[in-house]
């Protein structure tokens, strides 16, 4: 399949089952409720050593709020819901509880409730109060900047990790225009993150290592300044390859966000030094969801 | 006027009838033989394939007396959640586990009971007392009078009083508040209580008077017996509800020293150490004890799951569990030099280990005591359940897969640590006539009651016959009392009044002024005054008899 | 909507127990069945249409017509369905009800919506004493649901209130919100003496502020409440004034108390914007 000059593969991502919440963190401004946005998902990139993947889905007018002031949708991705409440306990905890004017609310309704303030009240040390309004209960902990407000519960469901996609350009630059043309693309896609910083990531990994401590180590077959001595996957036009990855909270989400972002660089084309897109699998045994690129491009 | 109850089958254990088609014959309120034939019969019922049993008697259930009156002062979501309405012939009441007096009255005639005795007079609160059940409809009654707690009893014990004075004193105080039995809460602990004791085991000595449960035990059954009084004591042992109050109830049946004794709400009183909790049945030694003491009969005090109200003279026992009040709310009462009290509603529930463990040991005790003549129902009314679920209670005795059923949906951990399962015994109509007729009436010593043999009061119940024992016992579908048909098809057709029954032995009336000089000094109500005269009785009573028991003294 | 109506023949000379009237209860019975229903009435029992001329058959909404100050108990526990009241009230209206909603025209006697659970309650005209309260010997008032009286009503509103809305636009009279328990109470004229009294904890809301305030509710200052941004958006819809509430920061003097009982009840009294 060859679309605006730009070769994509007869390959899949392979992508896993994991547990899912969103958080909705308001504050005065949008400044302030991105500056407790972006540090309650920092260091989120990959479950392997974060403990959670975790982004910003979109920002929230004040009119979509349940506060009415403006805000910012976060997802977190886990492998399991215990450590999905964990990470999320110590998230809000330590970036939002901490944060000038912040409120935290429940962004998922359905799903199991997990602790979103059931557990930080107690930093109210017995000052704290709850209201009952319209069947959810809120916290309100006195602070010194006034009152925080949080949601007791945030419900956590079932989401999908790892769909992705590689973009074999001719230059690093041709390859990063063409990411961040695709994440500018994706980040309009609800129910979806890109973890990695910015959306994207250049350290993809192969399992396995020749160190045995290690459990991964890099795609040498992707990596461009070794291509004479690896097997590699990439043709002599490639001279520096970028990985997307998505986590969401279905697969049809991870789907269409895959689309955008690939119909976003096949628009630049081969004329901008794109040459193919193709996916990261594992063989397809360990994952639960395969994307097949020619079936999303369909 | 001269009735004829023709064809129904009779179960009359006093006479060993088990089941026997016959005819009865009630003149002027009374049972007779039959008449001779010719005699006119002015009313004939015809009873065939109907079950016939005297009227049945409740010998200990909460119905009258001041802790009653908190119970329903307190609890006023029980008698808005309960209405009794009125008819033409009744008067509107309401309230179930604290029932007012017309609702008492009502709902045990048509249950089929005629009789009811309440087993905590305070002689300070008889008169209340007495009102209270003056004012419950068609069942006749009587009380207990409470002592081994009260002040005058614990000095004359104190300075070393001479069985013949604390005679006396028991007799006197029979004859003032009109009662047919002494009965004994926690001996000695409710007034240890009020010297900041919490706890009181049967040979540890009271704080102030130096004498120990065992003591009053001793003393107290000695008196009733040598006074002739026909109801055994009536003791509420120490440590009621504790884990492990077993050796407690097993060394109180000792106390009696072979006198005949009556272990109340004995459910309450049979509790081991075993398993996890701590906490666990002693129901096959107890019953065991029972079965080898010809003295000792039992009264259970069952369990049944659902919102009651505990209210007993244990104060003592009743401060322990106000924690366990549900809804969260409860009155702790000192009454003056004579005892004290404790209310406090509680909701056993099926799901809770203890409550579930309870309900177990009654029914074991229950199906293990052999002798039908010497275990009584009750649920303690209103401390293990309202008076209104005996009939449940019947049908968890009479119906083995019933029974079963109900156990397999308590909690599990309970249902690993009960026997109830193995035991297949299942009463029959003729012991359920036993436990809830003959035997009461034989140990209350009233010869007119629980009997259809000539010579008793014609009380009596008739049944349908029900496979489903439950329904069957809830609405009986006539019942007379003093041969008048009081109910028919579960309604009340006619409004009586009962009456008292009572002791009166003889004391030596040296005693009287001992009694007022200390009245005067301690009390706030004169002796003369702690004296019901018949004439109030009558008038409590809608003009009720009190009718005297014969005691025959021993000495 | 399809539904019963019930006119009141006359005012009955003595209360009625209307209890076993909500639309819930009476669904899929005939306009016959419903009219040969008992209801007690002192210590008589009287048949519906003794008491009221029936038209229309049973559906999810009932109306009663004619001033039924007499009738109480309406709409008692109802889980579904609406009830409205072309006129008065007795006591006890909506006692534990748990769904639907419930519209008087005029106004409700003492105890409406003692024990509410759900639903809602609207009563267009006063309340008397004991709104929303706890019924003696209960330990809870209104325990859900949102209460809302156009009118003034009586002393004691909001008695023992565990959680819920009780919403009253006009005057409030004594111990409004006593041994309050939590929940929200919002009160847009004046309020009568010894607000709070004995309050554990809860929000009594106030547009004006009282002549006084007891010693036992302690000054917080002036401050921005967040959590009114939460209720005034559950608040819209509503009837009244409350209503309309600026979902924007609003500015509260905040007094906690009562000091003793816990002391974690608060009362706000409302700035200007």
């Amino acid at each position: 399949m060859i679309r605006n000059g730009v070769a994509i593969d007869d390959e899949f991502a392979e992508a896993f089952g994991m547990k899912a919440t969103r958080v909705i963190i308001t504050a005065h401004n949008p400044t302030w409720a991105r500056h407790a946005a972006e540090a309650a998902t920092g260091f989120a990139t990959s479950v392997i050593a974060c403990g959670c993947e975790a982004g910003i889905e979109r920002e929230l007018p004040p009119a979509e709020t349940p506060d009415g002031r403006p805000g910012i949708a976060i997802l977190l991705f886990a492998m399991s819901g215990k450590e999905l409440a964990k990470q999320l306990e110590r998230r809000i905890g330590q970036c939002v509880l901490t944060s000038p004017t912040s409120a935290a609310y429940a962004g998922i309704r359905e799903g199991e409730p997990v602790a979103l303030g059931k557990n930080l009240r107690f930093f109210g040390d017995g000052f704290q109060a709850s209201k009952l309004i319209e069947g959810r209960r809120y916290w309100r902990i006195p602070v010194m900047d006034g009152e925080f407000v949080i949601e007791e519960t945030t419900g956590v469901v079932g989401g999908v990790g790892g769909g992705n996609f590689l973009v074999l350009a001719a230059t690093q630059p041709d390859a990063l225009a063409a990411c961040e043309a695709a994440i500018t693309a994706m980040r309009r896609i609800p129910n979806v993150i890109m973890p990695f910083p910015g959306g994207v990531v250049r350290s993809g990994s192969k399992v396995g290592s020749r160190y045995k401590a290690l459990i991964a180590s890099t795609n040498d077959a992707f990596c461009p300044t070794i291509r004479g001595i690896t097997n590699t996957a990439l043709g002599p036009e490639v001279g520096s390859v970028m990985e997307i990855v998505i986590d969401g909270l279905t697969p049809e989400d991870i789907s269409a966000a895959m689309r955008a972002g690939i119909d976003a660089v096949v628009g630049l084309g081969s004329a901008r030094g794109i040459h193919r897109i193709t996916a990261g699998n594992y063989g397809g045994k360990l994952g639960k969801y395969h994307f097949r690129l020619r079936e999303i491009m369909a | 006027m001269l009735l004829r109850l023709k064809g129904g089958r009779c179960y009359d254990p006093a006479h060993g009838v088990d089941g026997v088609v016959r005819d009865l014959f009630v003149r002027d309120g009374v049972i007779i033989e039959p008449p001779p034939p010719g005699t006119r019969i002015e009313r004939e019922i015809d009873l065939s394939g109907r079950v016939v049993m005297a009227g049945a008697i409740d010998m200990h259930t909460h119905i009258g007396g001041g802790k009653l009156n908190i119970a329903r002062a307190m609890l006023p979501e029980d008698h808005r959640a309960d209405p009794v309405a009125a008819t033409a012939i009744t008067r509107p009441s309401a309230g179930r586990a604290a029932p007012g007096t017309l609702a008492t009255g009502y709902r045990y005639a048509e249950m089929g009971y005629t009789a009811c005795f309440e087993p905590a007079i305070l002689p300070v609160n008889a008169r209340q007392a007495h009102m209270e059940m003056g004012d419950t409809p068609i069942v006749d009654k009587g009380g207990y009078v409470m002592l081994g707690s009260d002040d005058f009893l614990l000095r004359l014990l104190a300075a070393g009083a001479e069985q013949q004075l604390i005679n006396d004193y028991v007799a006197w105080i029979l004859n003032a508040t009109h009662c047919i039995g002494i009965k004994v809460v926690n001996p000695g602990g409710i007034s240890a209580f009020k010297f900041n004791q919490r706890r009181m085991d049967l040979d540890e000595q009271h704080p102030r008077y130096g004498v120990t449960p065992r003591d009053i035990l001793r003393v107290l059954s000695r008196a009733v017996h040598e006074l002739g009084v026909p109801h055994p004591l009536h003791v509420h042992s120490s440590n009621l509800g504790l884990p492990g109050n077993v050796d407690t109830t097993l060394g109180t049946i000792q106390a009696s020293e072979g006198l005949p004794i009556h272990l109340t709400h004995i459910q309450f009183h049979s509790y081991g150490t075993e398993g996890d909790r701590k906490f666990s049945s002693a129901a096959a030694r107890i019953a065991e004890a029972i079965n080898a003491t010809p003295n000792a009969t039992c009264d259970v005090g069952q369990v049944l799951f659902g919102q009651t109200v505990t209210a007993s003279g244990d104060s003592m026992a009743q401060h322990r569990n106000s924690g366990l009040a549900n809804p969260g709310k409860f009155v702790i009462m000192d009454i003056e030099c004579d005892a004290g009290c404790g209310v406090l509603p509680f909701k056993y529930r099926d799901q809770n280990f203890v409550n579930a463990l309870q309900w177990a040991i009654g029914l074991e005790i229950f199906l293990l005591v052999q002798d039908p003549w010497r275990v009584f129902l009750t649920t303690d009314h209103p401390n293990g359940a309202p008076f209104t679920s005996y009939p449940h209670l019947i049908r968890l005795l009479m119906d083995r897969s019933f029974r079963k059923d109900r156990l397999a949906a308590i909690n599990p951990a309970a249902q690993a640590l009960t026997t109830l399962g193995t035991l297949d015994r299942e009463y029959t109509l003729y012991e359920i006539a036993i436990l809830t007729r003959a035997a009461p009436a034989r140990l209350l010593g009233i010869a007119s009651l629980g009997h259809l043999g000539p010579g008793a009061a014609a009380d009596i119940t008739v049944y349908r016959d029900d496979a489903d024992r439950e329904r069957m016992f809830a609405a009986p579908e006539y019942v007379f009392k003093d041969g008048e048909l009081v109910v028919e098809q579960g309604r009340i057709v006619k409004l009586t009044w009962g009456r008292y029954h009572a002791v009166r032995p003889d004391y030596d009336r040296g005693i009287e002024r001992r009694l007022r000089e200390y009245c005067e000094r301690y009390l706030t109500i004169r002796a003369d005054h702690l004296r019901i005269t018949e004439e109030e009785m009558h008038a409590f009573g809608h003009g009720a008899a009190v009718v005297p028991h014969p005691c025959r003294a021993r000495s | 909507m399809p539904g019963l109506r019930l006119t009141l023949q006359a005012v009955p000379p003595e209360r009625v127990d209307l209890s076993p009237l909500t639309p819930d209860r009476i669904a899929g019975r005939s306009r016959a069945e419903v009219a040969a229903l008992p209801l007690a009435s002192g210590n008589r029992s009287l048949r519906v249409d003794a008491v009221f001329k029936l038209a229309g058959d049973p559906g999810p909404e009932l109306v009663i017509e004619g001033d039924g100050s007499r009738l109480d108990r309406i709409g008692e526990a109802m889980t579904q369905g609406s009830i409205r009241l072309r006129g008065n009230a007795g006591a006890w209206l909506g006692v534990g009800m748990c769904g639907g909603t419930i519209e008087v025209e005029g106004s409700a006697g003492a105890y409406a919506g003692s024990g509410m659970q759900g639903g809602l309650l609207h009563v267009h005209q006063h309340a008397g004493d004991f709104l929303a309260a706890a019924a003696p010997g209960d330990h809870q008032g209104m325990r859900g649901g949102v209460l809302v009286v156009s009118g003034n009503a009586g002393a004691r509103a909001g008695d023992r209130m565990r959680r819920g809305t009780l919403i009253i636009d006009g005057d409030v009279g004594d111990c409004c919100a006593s041994r309050m328990v939590a929940g929200t109470i919002a009160v847009g004229g004046a309020v009568g003496r010894n607000a709070g009294l004995a309050m554990r904890r809860g929000t009594l809301l106030l547009r004006r502020p009282p002549a006084a305030l007891l010693p036992t509710f302690n000054d917080c200052g002036v401050q921005v409440v967040p959590i009114l941004r939460l209720l005034a958006r559950a608040w819209r819809g509503l009837p009244g004034p409350f209503a309309s509430l600026s979902a924007g920061d609003l500015r509260a003097r905040r007094s906690m108390g009562d000091l003793a009982n816990g002391g974690r009840g608060e009362i706000l009294i409302l700035l200007p914007d």
